[in-house]
């Protein structure tokens, strides 16, 4: 494995977990407090709206797998550094956490929700399908926000984290005074 | 180096990459999204969110991001520097955009009152969509440029 291709990964893995870290934690800090105060049937419209846009391949092929492909990928080309393998390890594990989050909680309560008419529900029926969402996803947010954050800290201090050998061949000793 | 400033670097880079996901997001999800939504449903959104992204979480990242890439300028190794004045520079220009471009328009809608008041919901969204989304397209742009700089900074550090 050529230093380029290590190089690329990282940074490829860092980027996207950079982008996805920052979407989750919009989605937690402004996104869902703004659409909390919107009545239910604007409420239920609006996220469906969201979730149908947030489905391109932008976002799930670029970021949100690409993360997951390329964080795994960084810590499989850096089996041979262990300062770095160490971190990145981390992050992909905490990466995969928020992926599975995705996965077995949020996406199951959006497809829930996108079942529901708002041209023919009833308010009553608004009302329990918001009640019954609404919750539940922002605690499943939050935990996979956290994982994100985790990842995106851990994949950053890769960035710096050296091995002794590769840590004496620079010589800094010749830039102190 | 050894002298402290490697920290500062890795929060930049982490608070460059929140701002590059939240823009990220607003121009792939949200304001697509948005956009086949109805008038009354788009305002009425749009006003909420612009008053719930005036939290501290946020404006930690919003107003962090320039000032950590700043200060990362200073503990830079050499060869790291100008990627931390471009990754500066760059965070720089989206806190202007966004100064200059997004916050005046969220003002504006804002401004245009309580959902229920609003005669002419059609001409409140005609003003703010178009321009909001191009200001938005190129903070996008700006902040994922900042977060790679930064990357590439703190690996060359």
């Amino acid at each position: 494995m050529s230093s380029a291709v290590r190089k690329a990964l990282l940074a490829a893995g860092t980027t996207t977990a950079g982008l996805t870290a920052g979407v989750f934690f919009d989605w937690q800090v402004t996104v869902m407090p703004g659409l909390e105060e919107l009545p239910d049937a604007e409420f239920i419209a609006t996220f469906q709206a969201l979730d149908r846009a947030a489905m391109n391949p932008l976002f799930i092929g670029g970021a949100f797998m690409g993360g997951a492909v390329s964080l795994v990928a960084a810590t499989v080309a850096h089996r041979h550094e262990p300062a770095r393998l160490r971190h990145l390890a981390a992050a992909s594990a905490a990466y995969l956490v928020g992926v599975g989050v995705t996965l077995a909680g949020n996406v199951p309560l959006n497809e829930k929700l996108a079942e529901v008419s708002v041209a023919t529900a009833s308010p009553a029926e608004m009302a329990t399908a918001r009640m019954d969402f609404e919750g539940p996803w922002r605690a499943l947010h939050l935990v996979r926000t956290a994982a994100a954050l985790g990842s995106l800290v851990l994949v950053s201090l890769a960035l710096r984290s050296r091995d002794t050998t590769t840590q004496l061949l620079p010589s800094t000793s010749k830039s102190s005074p | 180096m050894s002298t402290g400033w490697g920290p500062v670097l890795l929060v930049a880079a982490v608070l460059a990459g929140l701002q590059a996901g939240t823009y990220y997001t607003w121009a792939t999800g949200v304001m697509p999204g948005l956009a086949r939504t109805d008038d009354r449903t788009f305002v009425h959104a749009i006003q909420q969110m612009s008053i719930a992204i005036v939290n501290p979480a946020f404006m930690l990242s919003f107003l962090g991001a320039p000032l950590f890439a700043g200060a990362a300028i200073a503990g830079a190794e050499p060869s790291a520097r100008p990627w931390a004045i471009a990754g500066a520079a760059l965070a720089v220009g989206t806190l202007m955009i966004t100064a200059i471009g997004n916050i005046p328009l969220n003002n504006q809608i804002e401004a245009a009152g309580p959902i229920d008041s609003i005669a002419d919901l059609s001409s409140v969204r005609n003003r703010f969509e178009s321009r909001w989304v191009a200001f938005n397209m190129a903070r996008s742009f700006t902040s994922l440029g900042a977060m790679a700089c930064l990357v590439w900074a703190a690996y060359r550090a």
